[in-house]
């Protein structure tokens, strides 16, 4: 079997291309899980920041319910 | 290091106050955010476990709920399940183990379930509760319990 120097190259550079994807792949499937997890957390942050519209104050909150002080 | 990080220290956590919402106390509360944060970051790192019992969940949960409704609240409870190592469910034996505890120290319910879940758990109780704070240390001097406003978490 003989092949050409063009056919090599062709099909050199597709498996290069193969290879880069792949590489993508792992390097994205192996992305840290803190890394999302504290990305999610700002996200979340963010959110709750952008829907308080009253200042709240989470002690005295989950005083008032420890000692049932709502009304139900 | 264990923790037993209180529902109110989560809820400073995911709470980023801004100035046009806290105002003159807008100071106050970033302190709390800035040092509650810190800890839940070292929680999701791993440098911290989270141990929490579920009542916890429920509070933090409900509490985020009034503040910014429902989905936002799910989300935040979702995210907390998720980080912590282990949670303590009210099963008969736990609440029967919560029960010998509140028996000799009289807090009210669920401050005695996150006493117990430190006891059980040999973790270290992370509050910003005065009261539930004084009465730990009255009780259990023992146990390693801060306050978060007067927190170094450099210390933790």
């Amino acid at each position: 079997m003989s092949l050409n120097v063009d056919e090599i190259e062709k099909r050199l550079v597709g498996l290069d291309d193969e290879i880069h994807r792949l590489l993508h792949y792992i390097y994205k499937s192996k992305e840290p899980e803190v890394e999302v997890e504290l990305r999610d957390y700002e996200d979340l942050k963010k959110s709750i920041a952008r829907n308080l519209k009253e200042p709240l104050d989470p002690s005295t909150e989950i005083r008032k319910m420890r000692d049932r002080r709502y009304s139900v | 290091m264990k923790l037993t990080i209180d529902s109110d220290v989560l809820a400073y956590a995911f709470i980023e106050p801004t100035k046009e919402v806290y105002k003159d106390d807008f100071e106050m509360f970033k302190a709390l955010h800035n040092k509650a944060d810190y800890l839940y970051k070292g929680v999701i790192s791993g440098v911290h476990d989270l141990i929490i019992p579920s009542t916890v969940l429920l509070e933090v949960a409900i509490v985020m709920s009034r503040a910014v409704g429902e989905e936002i609240a799910t989300r935040v409870y979702e995210k907390v399940k998720r980080q912590a190592t282990e949670i303590l469910y009210l099963t008969e034996k736990f609440t029967t183990y919560c029960m010998e505890k509140g028996i000799t120290t009289h807090l009210s319910g669920f401050d005695t379930v996150v006493l117990a879940c430190v006891v059980h758990a040999n973790s270290t109780l992370i509050t910003n509760d005065q009261s539930f704070y004084r009465n730990v240390k009255k009780h259990h001097p023992e146990i390693r319990a801060y306050l978060l406003r007067e927190l170094d978490v450099t210390e933790i």
